[in-house]
């Protein structure tokens, strides 16, 4: 009966790590053991697209970059009267 | 509290609006490295005397944030009670407008993330999907054993990456991405890695989910747990689809 | 007319803030998606979807003012193209907590401007790298190296701009909008002048008189001395003649 039905779907798929690996390697297009000498090779672009296909998965603010301000107007050699903010 | 209410009456209504426009300035500066940003700090560049309408400036500022910048802000909990992020509220996908506009070259997109930090998202969304799809937790052991599968090795250092084992358990879990915690008693310590608080507000399991699933071809409901998981996080949102 | 902000405005916003600088096209692109995305209507007219743009951007800057930001509208000083820029508006303790530079970083930077300022407006690259050897004794050292890493850097984040031919360094429009005001601060002394006698903003490459020290932008100038037979200087105190060549109108790129 109903029973038996559940205990079909237990589990039905299990994860496997390596295997997601594996599958993470062909998709980003990188170099395996055996196609070149050493160990698998995936690439700053590799990675890269595969971080910009992904970006949008993620509720990211972008930050705000700025120079204004960032430094101390300080002493300049030779310049006459400069103006030193404070605030 | 009515105490902060008190405070924050009791400011001069100009003090308050300047310094509401600089803790909004401040949180935005602060958001550069992805660090949660703690209380201590406002209170001692921003706030000053008037750290008593703590609660209220925070308030304030959050709505200015949200209303003017579409940007989340979030108070973390336990370990991290104390801190705060930012989190995006507004959807940026743009990829799916080619279709409905019919035009072609879309090729624009609106928010754009150095390439150093796009490789870092890539290698994050990696470490979060095997967290979750291995039951939310992770032993360390088996982490580095896999990455070693996708030419990550903590021994040597990265092309890409540099001291990738510095980037994973500090840099990513010091921003709250990852938690990465010693298992009590542990001689030689022994590590698990679970999603940290940011990554918990930044992505949902679901898409965490849809991202294996299209990697494997597969129905998401196929991966039972991980799709009770996701059923799970629906349901304490009170929504099941993401809007 | 409403100067609530919507999610449109918002994206439109968050696209500045990640990149810090865009050209007229890229405006134009970033708004029909933005409006697209939220379903807002645009006019078919070029004319009319200009004016909304125009107050699009508007209603952005009214609400990020009080934030010490704008997005203001700068030409650049090589081709006389036009940008937009997200700005940052002040000067305070609070900026001074920015952590995308270190402190050695920041002080190469403010001595690279120092030197572009000084050379009319660009240096070579490895007049640049060896700025390295004037840092102050008391900050962390940087080797020629980590000053190429920081000069990439600089590029990347459009705060320069490295030629790819000559590898010439200058500024580039955003830094020339957001430190407008600290240059003319710092290095405009009675007897420098760096405001160009046209538009009256800040000049650092451009054209100068022999006799006056009056300035103009090469596009200024170049707009200004349109179809004249014997260019003058625009300063009617002076009126000597014009020693440069007139530099030729470029591509229009866009008005506004
Ligand atoms: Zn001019
Ligand atoms: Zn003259």
């Amino acid at each position: 009966g109903r029973q038996t039905a559940e205990a079909v779907q237990t589990d039905f798929v299990k994860f496997i790590p390596e295997e997601f690996a594996e599958k993470l390697v062909t998709f980003i297009g990188g170099q395996r053991p055996g196609e070149t000498s050493g160990s698998v090779r995936i690439s700053g672009n590799g990675w890269a697209a595969l971080g910009r296909s992904t970006q949008k998965l993620f509720c990211k603010s972008p930050p705000l970059h700025i120079m204004s301000g960032t430094f101390q107007r300080g002493e300049f050699e030779g310049k006459k009267n400069p103006i030193i903010r404070c605030d | 509290s009515t105490q902060a209410q008190k405070a924050a009456a009791s400011m001069d209504p100009a003090d308050q609006e300047k310094r509401l426009h600089d803790l909004v300035q401040y949180l935005l500066i602060m958001d550069q490295k992805k660090l949660p940003i703690k209380k201590m700090d406002i209170n001692k560049h921003v706030l000053k005397e008037h750290r008593g309408a703590f609660p209220v400036m925070m308030k304030k500022a959050g709505d200015a944030l949200l209303q003017v910048f579409g940007i989340e802000l979030v108070a973390l909990e336990d370990k991290l009670k104390g801190t705060y992020i930012l989190v995006n509220r507004v959807d940026t996908d743009t990829e799916d407008l080619g279709n409905r506009d019919g035009q072609a070259g879309q090729d624009f997109t609106p928010v754009e993330w150095p390439e150093e930090d796009d490789a870092k998202t890539g290698l994050l969304m990696v470490i979060l999907s095997l967290i979750f799809m291995n039951g939310q937790v992770m032993l360390d052991s088996y982490m580095w054993h896999t990455l070693k599968k996708l030419g990550i090795d903590t021994d040597f250092n990265h092309e890409v990456f540099g001291d990738s084992k510095k980037l994973i358990t500090q840099e990513f879990a010091k921003q709250g991405y990852i938690e990465y915690t010693r298992q009590q008693n542990s001689d030689p310590p022994v590590y698990e890695f679970r999603w940290g608080q940011r990554a918990k507000q930044e992505i949902s399991r679901k898409n965490c989910l849809d991202f294996v699933s299209q990697l494997y071809e597969r129905d998401p409901e196929q991966w039972t747990s991980q799709w009770q998981a996701v059923l799970e996080e629906g349901e304490a949102m009170g929504t099941t689809s993401q809007d | 007319m409403s100067m609530h902000m919507r999610d449109s405005h918002r994206l439109f916003l968050q696209s500045f803030m990640s990149r810090g600088l865009l050209d007229a096209k890229e405006v134009r692109q970033l708004f029909k998606t933005v409006c697209l995305k939220f379903n807002e209507p645009t006019s078919d007219k070029e004319e009319d979807r200009k004016l909304q743009l125009l107050e699009f951007v508007r209603t952005i800057n009214v609400n990020i003012r009080p934030f010490h930001m704008e997005i203001k509208k700068g030409v650049s000083e090589d081709e006389g193209v036009s940008y937009y820029c997200l700005v940052c508006t002040n000067e305070s303790a609070i900026t001074r907590l920015a952590s995308d530079y270190t402190q050695s970083e920041l002080e190469f930077f403010k001595k690279l401007v120092d030197q572009i300022v000084d050379n009319e407006g660009e240096i070579g690259s490895t007049s640049a790298v060896n700025i390295v050897d004037k840092l102050d004794k008391n900050m962390k050292k940087m080797s020629r190296q980590d000053a190429q890493v920081l000069l990439q850097k600089l590029e990347s984040a459009k705060w320069i701009l490295i030629h790819k031919g000559t590898g010439q360094v200058s500024l580039s429009t955003r830094c020339l909008l957001e430190l407008e005001q600290y240059i003319l601060d710092v290095y405009g002394a009675e007897d420098e002048n760096l405001k160009c006698n046209m538009c009256n903003k800040l000049c650092i490459k451009g054209q100068s008189c022999d006799s006056c020290q009056t300035k103009l932008h090469l596009h200024c100038a170049s707009r200004f001395f349109h179809n004249k037979d014997n260019p003058k200087c625009p300063n009617k105190n002076c009126g000597s003649p014009w020693p440069h060549q007139v530099p030729k109108k470029g591509p229009s790129g866009d008005t506004q």
